[in-house]
């Protein structure tokens, strides 16, 4: 065919003479079967790949006729548009596509598409099938494929007229403009050769990068590559779908920063407008998105209709922000925002939220606000490679702010709010370290936490090691603080009861500082076979106490002296030691190495009297494998407990041959020799079983995972003595590689050894009644044993539909903490998730842990359209998160 | 039964040096993960030709259950850290992650005490996480990481002149002369 040929014209006396010459070029074919090209014509020019003109032109559809769907009367399967259906992908550019979707916008390669000289600086490159130059009007008439590219612009049309006094250049029939990473497909254009200005009619863009699509009566290209729309629309949607899109007056689109921008927008819904915005910002590619994230509708018992749209500004490359309106028709807008900073050295987050609350059910109870808000700064700065400092601080308005309100900033149960700061400096072989750590509560029926204000520490080792001997020391200086609440609280009737710290007696009053130096030495000994470490530490403990009148009282009630500078020095003695047993063996056809590693930990502390010394950040740690081969049963520095003791301990590993631990299985007990004096608080240690029993209960562990993909953790401790369990769980956690959609988690957790404080100020382990007073004296037998079950799924059914579900059971209080279920809708361009969900929320109205429980239930609705901003915040994300462990993981790789 | 004291098999570290990296190198993990090296007899040098890089300790903590008053009554830990073996300016021969998990009883009315509890099992899992490391490093051979930087070097080379080649094409394609020339 005469297209197949190219004309090679040169300019003689006035006309041109056109001769026909091979076309000299070979490009890479590009993936476009659709088009009834045989692989065989290597010699095809890009003009002809695009299809040749239509032989009887039909009248032009206009694209305000086509409701949100590319032009099909330009080519059924949008090829004009570079769709590419999804059969015909390539391996690499299906990785790009998400899952369900159709196909693809592939930019063709073409000569020039990499071009970065500037427009006036390139040379004019004209190619047609026929062409004529009038030299009175110094105008070129071209015809058949005409092709003019320039840098990096390529434009192409069936007929064109180059105006060479304006520069301008008239295309008609099938124009399409290209320009790296957009194309605009129009019927008539007029093109300024020299600065690459262009205005389109009856047009359709698509902006590869961003799989995004749209259409304008007009589109004009200025020169800077800013495509702007008059009445135009946008959407990430294929061509052949019109699920949603936008519609603006102005629509601008900024390959440049990666923006777009729209006035007066509709978001329409098969072309029915449903929303509409004064103004919108949306990215276009997929560099850094900005703009509005997916809106979250819920109706709860609590808030109400509870309506939120956050919309994210992309501000610069390392700082942006986060707004997050969140209308409550029971309670008003609560307005929080975010702002991130990141630069070479440095982390920072600051945030805030502002509620006039109209809710006012807590009226009557101790510290309300009307005036609800929170404010929270982290920070993280790396002085230099050694010296680091770090900040981490929330504050709230009232205790019940995050019981009422939920963050799109904070995550977690936040039962109490650090406020800390540290500065660490770190030395080859020690570290030190100066902080201050407060904490908020965010509850009204705890004990107020010691502050550490401030907190010294210097810990290490000495770099030198004679004769093996390993020196290292711990020293700490620490000013621990609190303000005891005094009098009573009013709960949500205006009855009074006293504030939990007024069960606080006698020295747990105490404020102080306390010194503690800790120097050790060792003598480790390792040998591929088997290790044993001999370590002596000496322990010295110096307190500065002061304790107010209503703990002075008490002590001396009790017929007990108040030391305001109590010490203790107490020398730690232990022997560790193990051995490593090996050997080959097979499993279902695997390779493995089994291993066998007895260990022995002997312990010595002399007992010391320690009932003068307060609890400023210690407590005692439920018994585990772990605390089999710990010189220490509490934690902090306030007890060492005394012991005479041995430990032994058997560990199996199975290990492929990657290093990879499949299975293991640990089992060990403790024997006394002597009993254990030192307590948490009290003084008789003979009434605790624990304490004067010869063996520890049988602590036993074991961990199975087949792969990356699912394990299972299990552990149990079972007292002999007693023939009960006192803490045991087993976990199941599964999340498919291949399909992180697929996720199954199944826990149950039993614990019989908790510790709480009683009405009297003590300590007590293990399980006991409690009588609530405000309900006449009732019963709750076993009421801090904790059983429980929780499962959890997300799981494709069919292509594009998911359940989600979820249910905790707590089988001490017979009753469901938490159950939702809900399934999730995912298509090319937008996703949906709808969610019931019934859970026991934390509503405290007064001091009593089980009137505070309330029911709750509400209706979870998640709209994303892809395209107008990621998936992040939100309070559908947070319950998932929090509830479906592998959610995070399934949504950071969500397309 | 089979089993036989380890050192009087074959189950020493094969690999004797190795370079160091980290995202963070001053970090207690990575001073612990070289110190087990050099416990192992492995050799830190900067020219020893791979190098095990470690990225950032991420630790995160989950509710594990419920008091019956619904607050946070255990919490699960988990620590995990992404590593790599390199080989010069490669893309990693080797990339796997670790991860230890350990659940702990939260105590409402002891803030400080638990942070306290939860500082030491930090600690303990950092413990395990670096003994898991070096289970997996063990079981690495230098053969087997030649053969992989082999298998690198041809990816790589293999993608340099596809690079090439689309390079070339295009300058050759590119049309330096216009067909139609208009005066």
């Amino acid at each position: 065919s005469a297209t197949a040929q190219q004309y090679d014209c040169k300019s003689a006396n006035g006309g041109w003479s056109c001769t026909t010459q091979d076309s000299q070029t070979v490009r890479p074919p590009r993936p476009e079967p659709s088009q009834p090209i045989s692989t065989s014509t290597a010699k095809t020019d890009a003009s002809q790949a695009k299809g040749s003109a239509p032989t009887a032109p039909a009248a032009p559809q206009s694209v305000s006729s086509n409701r949100g769907k590319g032009l099909a009367s330009r080519s059924a399967d949008f090829s004009h548009l570079d769709w590419v259906p999804r059969e015909e992908l390539s391996e690499a550019q299906l990785a790009e596509v998400g899952p369900y979707c159709s196909g693809a916008y592939i930019e063709p390669i073409r000569p020039g598409m990499n071009d970065t000289s500037s427009f006036s600086d390139s040379p004019l490159y004209v190619n047609a099938g026929v062409s004529r130059y009038e030299q009175k009007t110094e105008t070129a008439t071209l015809a058949g494929d005409v092709i003019i590219r320039q840098a990096s612009l390529q434009a192409e049309a069936d007929e064109a007229n180059l105006y060479q006094q304006d520069n301008l250049g008239e295309l008609k029939g099938n124009v399409r403009i290209r320009d790296r990473n957009a194309l605009l497909v129009g019927d008539r254009a007029e093109l300024q050769l020299d600065s690459g200005a262009a205005k389109v009619e009856n047009a359709e863009y698509v902006m590869h990068a961003g799989n995004s699509r749209g259409s304008a009566q007009y589109v004009r290209r200025q020169e800077d590559a800013i495509i702007r729309l008059k009445d135009g629309t946008y959407t990430s949607c294929s061509p052949g779908s019109n699920a949603w899109h936008l519609r603006g007056n102005n629509v601008t689109l900024n390959p440049n920063t990666g923006f777009g921008s729209a006035t007066n927008v509709t978001l329409r819904v098969k072309d029915i407008p449903v929303f509409y915005t004064p103004y919108i910002h949306f990215p276009i590619d997929d560099r850094r998105q900005s703009g509005f994230l997916p809106p979250s509708i819920s109706y709860s018992n609590d808030n109400g209709l509870d309506l939120t749209t956050p919309y994210y500004f992309n501000l610069a490359p390392n700082f942006d922000a986060t707004l997050y309106p969140n209308y409550m028709s029971n309670r008003g807008l609560l307005t929080e925002g975010e702002f991130r900073y990141l630069s070479k050295s440095s982390e920072s987050r600051i945030g805030g939220a502002w509620l006039s609350d109209d809710e006012d059910e807590r009226k009557l109870q101790s510290e309300y606000k009307k005036d609800r808000w929170m404010y929270m700064l982290q920070h993280e700065q790396g002085f230099n490679q050694r010296l680091l400092g770090s900040i981490d601080y929330t504050a709230i308005s009232d205790p019940y702010y995050f019981q009422d309100l939920n963050s799109n900033i904070i995550a977690g149960s936040n039962e109490t709010l650090d406020q800390k700061a540290n500065l660490t400096w770190r030395g080859n072989s020690y570290s030190a370290q100066l902080g201050v750590h407060a904490y908020e509560m965010a509850n009204i029926s705890d004990v107020t936490p010691y502050d550490k204000l401030p907190q010294f520490s210097l810990a290490g080792a000495l770099p030198y090691q004679p004769a093996g001997l390993q020196m290292s020391y711990n020293t700490e200086w620490t000013r621990f603080d609190r303000s005891l609440k005094k009098g009573n609280y009013y709960d949500e009737d205006g009855k009074t009861e006293p504030w939990r710290d007024v069960s606080l007696k006698g020295l747990s009053r105490a404020n102080g500082d306390r010194m503690h130096i800790e120097p050790a030495v060792s003598l480790p000994m390792n040998w591929s076979w088997g290790f044993i470490k001999p370590e002596v530490k000496y322990a010295y403990t110096r307190y500065d106490l002061n304790l107010d009148s209503t703990g002075k009282e008490y002590l001396r009630d009790n017929k007990t002296k108040f030391n305001s500078s109590p010490d203790r020095s107490i020398g730690i003695y232990s022997v560790d030691s193990g051995l490593y047993f090996d050997r080959e063996t097979q499993w279902s056809g695997t390779n493995y190495r089994q291993t066998l590693e007895p260990r022995l930990f002997y312990l010595y502390v002399p007992n010391e009297d320690q009932t003068d010394l307060p609890l400023f950040d210690t407590s005692e740690m439920q018994f585990s494998y772990a605390s089999l081969f710990r010189d220490n049963r509490f934690s902090g520095h306030d007890r060492i407990g005394d012991a005479n003791q041995v430990s032994l301990g058997l560990t199996s590993r199975w290990l492929d041959d990657s290093g990879f631990e499949r299975q293991r299985i640990s089992f060990g007990q403790a024997y006394y020799f002597s009993d254990r004096k030192v307590l948490l608080s009290g003084t008789d240690y003979k009434k605790v079983a624990a304490n004067t029993s010869s063996r520890s209960p049988y602590a036993s562990e074991y961990m199975f995972q087949f792969n990356h993909e699912w394990r299972v953790n299990a552990d149990l401790m079972w007292d002999p003595d007693t023939h009960r369990t006192r803490s045991g769980s087993a976990m199941f956690h599964y999340q498919s590689q291949q399909d992180l959609n697929k996720i199954v988690n199944f826990g149950y957790r039993y614990r019989n050894d908790t510790l709480h404080l009683n009405d009297d100020g003590i300590w007590v382990t293990g399980s006991t009644d409690y009588v609530d007073k405000n309900d006449n004296d009732r019963v709750y037998k076993d009421f801090y044993k904790i059983e429980q079950t929780d499962a959890s799924f997300m799981w494709p059914v069919m292509p594009q539909w998911s359940v989600i579900g979820r249910w905790q059971f707590d089988y001490n209080r017979n009753s469901t903490l938490e159950a939702f279920g809900g399934f999730e809708y995912d298509s090319c361009c937008w996703k949906l998730r709808l969610i019931n969900r019934y859970w026991v929320d934390y509503d405290e109205r007064n001091m009593s842990p089980l009137d505070n429980r309330t029911g709750d239930h509400g209706v979870f609705l998640q709209i994303v359209l892809k395209g107008l901003g990621g998936v992040t915040g939100n309070k559908v994300e947070t319950f998932l998160d929090e509830g479906i462990q592998g959610y995070r993981e399934r949504e950071n790789n969500a397309y | 039964c089979g089993f036989h004291l380890r050192g009087t098999g074959s189950t020493q570290m094969a690999l004797t040096e190795l370079n160091f990296a980290a995202r963070d190198a001053l970090s207690p993990l990575s001073k612990d993960v070289k110190q087990s090296l050099i416990n192992n007899k492995v050799a830190i040098s900067s020219s020893a030709p791979f190098t095990l890089y470690l990225g950032l300790e991420e630790d995160s903590r989950r509710t594990a259950s419920f008091t019956a008053g619904t607050r946070s009554a255990e919490y699960t830990l988990t620590t995990a850290l992404n590593y790599e073996l390199r080989s010069g300016n490669l893309p990693a021969l080797i990339q796997d992650s670790v991860a230890v998990q350990r659940s702990y009883a939260y105590n409402q009315n002891n803030v400080t005490g638990s942070g306290q509890e939860e500082a030491l099992l930090r600690q303990e899992m950092r413990r395990e996480l670096v003994m898991q490391l070096m289970m997996r490093l063990q079981a690495i051979t230098p053969t087997q990481l030649d053969s992989l930087k082999s298998q690198a070097e041809r990816k790589e080379r293999a993608a340099a002149e596809a690079r090439e080649a689309e390079i070339r094409a295009q300058q050759f394609e590119e049309p330096q002369q216009s067909p139609i020339l208009i005066p």
